[in-house]
């Protein structure tokens, strides 16, 4: 009985191996890395353009140099959690979905490269913003979300079980219900004069943000 | 619904990742079975009960919450 007991204490709900932090922890610190390299890029881009556009000054490497320091940085931090993430038995089915996460990422991140790279603006905070994007880039954005988005999520929810399943529809009953209130009140407020006018991408954001923290409240529930 | 999973699982000295991997669903949904958070469905519980050797009925109650 004391390696049963034993057995029960290895596993709390959070706990992903021995000395390892949560596995909830170690993804959110990735994807924050993830953005914060991707917003390094764009930094980096717009400080190079307006470089070019009023000249290039001592300050202007600094500015560079700061920003490859802080995407570099961000890359590799991301990439050693990543690569140091404890090995656990998971079920083939389980790691399917797990790699469809990740190549989801992939694609957003790709997305994001291309627009921050091809976006050329003085702005550093361009990609972030409602400024005009060359066509071939939005076209490109577009057809890339079009032909992954429905590809990647059909995989996935064909290999998640039935425990994620469950999640995932408690998150997405969450954000439609976020989407019902958010979306007419904003307009309604935007007409009646004391709002601003509505934003289709925070409404998104914030929609995207409630079904996230929802699925993975249940997911880890 | 109340369950003898853990029990089952500890007894046979498996860890939630062992059992998950037997069952072919992840280690938080055993974890959920485990602590009555989540009902598995029908198929779900059959398969328990074949890993386990046990009939559905010896591995979980439906008579007390």
């Amino acid at each position: 009985m004391t390696n049963a007991n034993e057995s029960l204490r290895a596993d709390g709900p959070l706990e992903e191996g021995p000395a390892g932090m949560p596995a909830w922890q170690r993804y959110t610190l990735i994807v924050l890395c993830s953005l914060v390299a991707i917003f390094a890029l764009a930094y980096i881009a717009g400080v190079t353009a307006a470089g070019i556009e009023h000249g290039i000054r001592p300050r202007t490497f600094g500015l560079i140099a700061a920003g490859v320091a802080l995407g570099g940085g961000a890359a590799w931090l991301g990439w050693k959690l990543y690569a140091g993430r404890p090995m656990e038995l998971v079920a083939p089915r389980v790691r399917k979905s797990n790699q469809v996460i990740l190549i989801s990422g992939a694609v957003g991140g790709v997305i994001g490269l291309v627009l921050a790279l091809s976006t050329v603006s003085s702005d550093p905070f361009a990609l972030f913003t409602n400024s005009p994007v060359p066509p071939a880039a939005a076209a490109f954005g577009i057809f890339a979300w079009v032909a992954c988005v429905p590809l990647l999520s059909w995989i996935w929810l064909r290999n998640i079980d039935e425990h994620e399943a469950k999640a995932n529809a408690d998150g997405a009953i969450a954000a439609i219900y976020a989407y019902l209130l958010i979306a007419p009140c904003w307009w309604l407020g935007w007409r009646g004069g004391f709002l601003p006018e509505p934003e289709t991408m925070i409404t998104f954001i914030v929609v995207m943000t409630v079904y996230c923290t929802v699925w993975l409240w249940r997911k880890q529930a | 619904m109340k369950n003898r999973l853990k029990v089952l699982r500890a007894e046979r000295n498996w860890s939630q990742a062992e059992l998950a991997m037997q069952l072919d669903v992840s280690r938080q949904a055993v974890n959920a079975i485990e602590t009555g958070k989540h009902d598995p469905s029908l198929p779900l519980a059959f398969r328990i009960a074949r890993l386990f050797n046990m009939s559905i009925e010896e591995i979980f109650d439906d008579q007390c919450e």
